[in-house]
């Protein structure tokens, strides 16, 4: 009585998986068992059957709706993607050559040093005061007095004290001066620079 | 000024979208089917798929050769559901003798009539949901992705020996399904 091959070794003898010597003894059995030629063949329809209905799609699916719904999920979970992977490491096929950054951080140094230079400048142009020779604007009765390095340097108004005297934030002095005889009201702005 | 050899940051931007759309374009529905078949229902076949897509076009260079492309894209797409597969924990494996049975197909029906019959009915999923995951797997990179054995067990992580194993399983309840539905 001849000895049918286990169904294991049958249905991989079939899928062509088996290694060589076994595939070799059933291949001989096969050809003079008509059984099990006949079962070798029924499992192979039965792999093309199973792969004829690899691209069906599930009963009632709306495949129009899902992939249009796939495609608008996976643009966003790129975009997400790029986003945060900008936002920590650059991407290693990029196109932005890679001294762009450095680039734009010498061009920013540049900046401050410019600006900076340009408002030491503007700083040099007025030329400071020697010590102790601070200017300073007095109202006295004699009229608006300008001192400088302690000496008396000029008086506006001379002869005539002023009405009012008043001293603005930016050390300048303004006085109102008024002539008794001819009742004309001469205004002195001093400035000090 | 543009570097001379490459075109400007924002038209390579385009042109990348470009190819990332006809690339999801391309491989969209096989890419869902290959997932569908191994985890076995829309809901979680449609979440795998978006994030199997989503992992492959974050590698732009992986997508330069369009066959290789193809080829790296299921894989990512096979361990994504494998992966899925391994963290559920429910096995959706049955007993055959639980199924319900057809009503009687008749006498004269042919094999090859049975078979028609069989694709017709779309009795792959019902087959395939009686399988245990890695059978399951196997069968469907097998049979249906048609990948050598050897490929097989690579992705599912495993011995020739074992995936060989699950193969044998699978095909053997496949056959038994097959007759009881239609003889």
């Amino acid at each position: 009585m001849r000895r049918h091959p286990e169904a294991g070794k049958i249905v991989l003898y079939a899928g062509g998986e088996l290694p060589l010597l076994d595939r070799l003894a059933l291949a001989f059995h096969v050809r003079r068992c008509g059984r099990c030629r006949k079962e070798v063949e029924r499992l192979r329809q039965l792999r093309q059957a199973l792969r004829a209905g690899k691209d069906r799609l599930p009963d009632g699916l709306d495949w129009a709706a899902l992939e249009a719904e796939m495609k608008a999920n996976i643009r966003l979970g790129v975009t997400a993607g790029s986003l945060v992977r900008r936002k920590g490491t650059p991407r290693p096929d990029s196109w932005i050559p890679k001294w762009k950054p450095a680039a734009v951080v010498a061009a920013a140094l540049a900046l401050v040093l410019v600006a900076g230079t340009a408002l030491e400048r503007s700083a040099q142009r007025a030329p400071a005061a020697p010590a102790g020779a601070e200017i300073v604007l007095r109202s006295t009765p004699e009229g608006l007095a300008v001192e400088w390095g302690g000496n008396e340097a000029a008086v506006f108004g001379a002869g005539s004290a002023p009405v009012a005297a008043a001293v603005s934030w930016d050390g300048g002095a303004r006085a109102p001066f008024l002539d008794e005889d001819t009742g004309e009201v001469t205004i002195y702005n001093v400035a000090a620079q | 000024m543009s570097d001379p050899g490459h075109p400007p940051a924002w038209q390579a931007e385009d042109v990348w979208q470009t190819q990332q759309e006809e690339f999801v374009q391309a491989h969209l529905k096989r890419i869902f089917l290959l997932i569908y078949r191994l985890v076995g229902n829309v809901a979680d076949a449609q979440d795998l798929t978006q994030e199997a897509f989503i992992k492959a076009l974050q590698r732009q260079e992986q997508l330069r050769d369009a066959d290789k492309a193809a080829q790296w894209l299921s894989r990512i797409a096979t361990n994504t559901a494998l992966d899925f597969l391994r963290r559920r924990s429910r096995s959706p494996e049955t007993e055959l003798e639980g199924l319900p049975s057809l009503p009687p197909a008749l006498d004269e029906e042919s094999p090859e009539d049975r078979l028609l019959r069989f694709e017709r009915e779309d009795r792959l999923e019902a087959v395939l949901a009686r399988l245990t995951p890695r059978e399951r797997a196997a069968l469907v990179l097998r049979d249906l992705e048609e990948l050598p054995a050897e490929e097989v067990a690579r992705r599912l992580g495993c011995g020739k020996a074992t995936v060989r194993s699950h193969i044998a399983n699978a095909r053997i309840k496949v056959r038994k399904y097959w007759e009881r539905r239609l003889k």
